[in-house]
């Protein structure tokens, strides 16, 4: 039966259905669900001529059902049965009735399309079918190396009485000196579905060649059954390497380095070790002038016999105060020992200027990197689930101006707790796979799992953090940005919804932050951590104050509704030593906020009132944590740290360069 | 009130206040991201490891200059193929828990499920993506890449790891873009697919040029061995309309390199092409394509009202 034939049978019993009409006696029920990992479970289901299948999305993501090739789209209800087939968040469910044998695909409209992506396949069995026969793939491949590989035979649509059908390797574009082909029967008994597979030898020759194919073939059905998908393709990669000389090539047409560091570009030997060999390489000018930006640079590389790779030419690059970046060039000459030179035999060398960063900023920048992180806090949530203790929630920036934070449970400088960190990065425009879905503004979250515990289910250490996206104040569940710290088997480890709540927030308030501002941006979230009598959690902003060297911290605490309750704002001032160690600093606190006055200040009201904000000396998970620099709302205004203290055993006083 | 809105509408004045992005680009803004394109294009991978047909990796950027891309396989112009798409965040410093460890440079790569298909394992439109964010280019430990995938279930869609390599490709080359040139990096990743007889693997680099109206095609090809066949450079001009619609363009394919250059030309070992292929629902035939050549035309008029009919895409977010 075509594919055609089959829908519009399908679709007169779906349409006579819901006109009221009396159901298949005997027939069952099945049940699909959509998951918050955008998949549907389960996607492959297989039932019996009038059966039915219920389609459930439990608020468990933007979800519809739409058949591949647009027979049915149902989500709220069906398009043209009285129902919605758009993408909903909401609890809905809807079912379809199957009264011809056959397969049916079908996939979410948002998270997928036909054959990939967030899909599943109902395959429909008319009583007493045998079933068919399909390659698991319309192509194979296989490096000569490995020795062979097996190819998967499935049979489908049915499962009744004992079947066999006839499978065939034969010469494609390869030759009997490439494989061995092969042929035999595979026999399925009444009743079996599981997968079968043949072998195919390979052979590993030392020719140079280009990769060759195999045509594989099934054929012969026997006890009724039908073929599917009865050709396939395997290829055979190359993996040899020529015996000759070889040819030269530098490793890319484009290469570069910073002012005061080295621009390095690597000459490759490849396709062939055949003798020694040798290149010379010689430097002329682009913008950039030989002595004042660069040395005038020449010479000569050689391999030796049998020696194939890569070498570098390493060029020192001098500082000047040019903004731009500048260009030179090199070029291979003369190679010797029959080698051959092959693109890119010239290259482009890129001087890049020094970065400029952000040094001093103005009160509005200032306040508007404060409202970006405490608009950011508004939208987001850290739970500990199966934890009584408070979690902590800090944000700051990345270098571009991203946001990065850290998730904690527990108190207390790094022991007995445990951390996600995570960055987001806007994606600013989602195309989806079906191109006459509108644009989306959309967000990715990630965990970073190199400044993350990842623990196992069921850990009092568990985290979960999600952040709003959406212009809706309370969205379904599903709508939201979700990662945890679950290990990757069975956690999220990274997000994308999209959503226009976050697009004020997501553009920086002025250039790139520079190494040291960035450097206090991940130690302070590792080391501070909010302190007050009854709060449910904490929240934590961190961002650069107007003048070089000072940081701001707005603490919130949460109460038990996990509404933040007043604020302790707290100032940074660094000393560094003349190598860009952290060597000491100053804790103040600020004082109440005037009237009109919105940042930079205090407000401390509720559970503020009796807050502090603690600094922790990091350890070991294990011992207890030293006694912290701490500084309250109600205590000494100042307070002075030292870094060769509260760092000591650790590497993170000196910038990353 | 809630105290962590404060300055929420301060917020909204100062976004309205706040720097202009790029404008016109000098060569050496244009070469530098190039550059960073290029590098990191040579620090990546894709493979459908279940399918034989050509694998295509497009890069580009965000807005704020971070990496941005979109790796697809198993067929051509956005029909029969699939995607996976991604982007790259500098973390700069990573602090391991164990605080005598030193500080480590690291990048997090992370796939954009929104935009990308995802599949059972051992299906043929399974795309893997690397990057070898080490100062090692010769063959690095594989535990040592970055990896994404786009399977349904046990795979990877995020990833950080430590390593210098990248160090000198993250910080970007001048101003944010504009939403106009990321609304364009965007739709080419989805249209644009490079096509050379005997390719296996194309990457693809997709950048502004020096006017505001301009882009740049960079394609890198290589061949079953691994092989470079050379590089497929073009340009795509699109002059702003009143209406802020992608209208009228033109696109082209920049000439052969001659002996001394190595920057706007063509150094294909064979005869390739640029096509721009209408987005269609995956299981549709695409139409013809906007194509131009190495083997001629060098230089067709796009109509993206008709590449994009019957799209949300023609104008930015």
């Amino acid at each position: 039966m075509s594919r055609a034939a089959l829908l519009r049978g399908w679709l007169g019993l779906f349409l006579g259905l819901l006109l009221g009409m009396p159901g298949w006696a005997g027939a069952e029920t099945f049940t699909v669900r959509s998951l918050p990992n955008d998949t549907f479970v389960p996607s492959n289901v297989t039932i019996q001529v009038g059966d039915s299948v219920r389609f459930v999305n439990e608020g468990n993501g933007f979800h519809n059902v739409i058949e591949d090739g647009g027979a049915f789209r149902c989500a709220e209800g069906c398009d043209g049965q009285g129902g919605d087939g758009d993408p909903s968040a909401a609890d809905w469910s809807f079912t379809l009735t199957f009264p011809t044998a056959g397969t049916i695909g079908y996939y979410c409209d948002v998270h997928g399309s036909p054959g990939v992506g967030m899909i599943g396949k109902i395959q429909v069995i008319a009583p007493g079918s045998p079933g068919r026969f399909d390659f698991s793939a319309e192509s194979y491949s296989v490096g000569e190396a490995s020795g062979g590989t097996s190819i998967v035979v499935r049979r489908t649509e049915g499962t009744t009485g004992a079947v066999s059908v006839r499978y065939a390797a034969s010469a494609g574009t390869a030759s009997a000196a490439d494989f061995t082909p092969t042929s035999g029967t595979l026999s399925w008994a009444d009743g079996e579905t599981a997968v079968k597979t043949f072998s195919i030898s390979v052979a590993n020759d030392s020719l140079i060649e280009r990769s060759e194919t195999v045509l594989l073939k099934l054929s012969q059905p026997t006890g009724g059954a039908a073929l599917g998908r009865a050709s396939a393709v395997l290829t055979l990669i190359d993996d040899d390497v020529v015996s000759s000389p070889g040819r030269l090539r530098f490793r890319a047409p484009v290469f570069a380095g910073a002012e005061g560091d080295e621009a390095k570009i690597g000459v490759v030997r490849e396709e062939g070790a055949v003798g020694a060999v040798s290149v010379g390489y010689a430097t002329s000018d682009g913008t950039a002038a030989a002595g004042s930006d660069y040395p005038a640079t020449s010479g000569t590389i050689a391999f030796a016999a049998e020696e194939s790779g890569e070498k570098t030419i390493s060029i020192p690059l001098a500082e000047d105060d040019d903004v731009a970046a500048e260009e030179f060039e090199i070029a291979l000459l003369n190679p010797t020992g029959g080698a051959a030179l092959r693109y890119p035999s010239r290259a482009t060398g890129v001087i890049l200027p020094e970065a400029a960063a952000v040094e001093a900023l103005t009160a509005e920048e200032v306040a508007c990197d404060a409202a970006r992180l405490s608009g950011l806090l508004a939208r987001s949530r850290s739970l500990a689930p199966r934890s009584s203790r408070p979690t902590s929630l800090a944000v700051s920036f990345t270098g571009t101006g991203d946001f990065a934070g850290l998730s904690t449970t527990g108190i207390g400088g790094g022991t007995g707790e445990a951390a996600l960190a995570f960055s987001t990065n806007p994606e600013e425009t989602t195309l989806l796979a079906n191109p006459s879905r509108p644009q989306l503004f959309s967000v990715s979250l990630a965990r970073n799992e190199l400044n993350s515990d990842l623990v196992a289910p069921g850990s009092a250490d568990e985290l979960r953090l999600t952040i709003n996206p959406t212009l809706d104040a309370n969205p379904p569940a599903g709508n939201l940005l979700a990662i945890d710290n679950l290990q990757a088997t069975s956690g999220r480890p990274a997000d994308a919804k999209p959503g226009r709540g976050l697009a004020p927030l997501l553009a920086s308030c002025h250039g790139d932050f520079g190494v040291a501002d960035v450097q206090l941006f991940r130690v302070l979230p590792k080391l501070a951590r909010g302190e007050a009598a009854g709060a449910s959690g904490f929240e934590l902003a961190i961002y650069r104050a107007p003048e070089p060297g000072r940081y701001r911290f707005d603490l919130f605490p949460l109460d038990a509704q996990g509404a933040a309750s007043g604020r302790l704002a707290v100032d940074l001032e660094v000393v560094r030593s003349a190598g860009g160690d952290l060597v000491s600093g100053t804790l103040r606190r600020l004082g109440p906020c005037a009237a009109g006055q919105e940042t930079g200040c205090s407000d401390l009201t509720g559970l503020a009132a009796n807050a502090a904000l603690a600094f922790w000396k990091p350890v070991l998970s294990g011992p207890p944590p030293a006694t912290p620099y701490r500084i309250s709302a109600s205590g000494s205004p100042e307070v002075a740290v030292d870094f060769a203290d509260l760092l000591a055993g650790t590497a993170w006083r000196r910038p990353l360069e | 009130m809630n105290p962590r809105v404060h300055g929420l509408g301060l917020l909204l004045l100062l976004l309205a206040a706040r720097t202009a992005t790029a404008g016109d680009l000098s060569a050496a803004e244009v070469a530098c991201d190039s550059l960073r394109l290029s590098g990191l294009l040579e620090r990546s991978a894709v493979s459908a490891p279940h399918s034989t047909k050509p694998s295509q990796l497009v890069l580009s950027f965000t807005a704020s200059g971070d990496f941005a891309g979109q790796a697809t396989g198993g067929g051509a112009g956005g029909s029969a193929d699939a995607a996976l798409a991604f982007s790259t965040n500098p973390e700069e410093t990573t602090l391991l828990r164990n605080p005598a460890r030193p500080q480590l440079f690291s990048v997090s790569l992370t796939r954009n499920d929104l935009n990308s298909d995802r599949v059972a394992p051992g299906d043929a439109h399974e795309l893997r993506l690397t990057v070898n964010p080490t100062l090692d280019l010769g063959n690095p430990p594989s535990g040592n890449l970055l990896a994404l995938d786009n399977l349904l279930s046990g795979g990877k869609s995020t990833d950080a790891k430590p390593g210098r390599g990248l160090g000198s490709l993250i910080a970007p080359c001048h101003d944010d873009f504009s939403a106009r040139d990321v609304h364009v990096f965007r739709v080419l990743s989805r249209i644009a697919r490079v096509e050379v007889a005997e390719a296996r693997s194309i990457e693809l680099a997709i950048y502004r040029g020096a006017s505001v109206d301009t882009y740049r095609f960079d394609a890198y090809v290589s061949d079953a061995g691994g092989g470079s066949l050379g590089r497929l450079s073009g340009a795509l001009s699109i002059p702003s309309s009143p209406s802020g619609d992608l209208g009228a363009a033109s696109m082209e394919v920049f000439p052969p390199c001659q002996v001394g250059t190595a920057t706007d030309c063509t150094s294909l070992s064979g005869d390739g092409a640029i096509a721009l292929f209408k987005p269609v629902i995956s299981g549709l035939p695409p139409p013809t394509p906007y194509r131009v050549s190495t083997a001629g035309p060098r230089q067709v008029d796009v109509d993206f009202a008709d590449l994009l009919a019957g799209t949300s895409w023609r104008q930015p977010l």
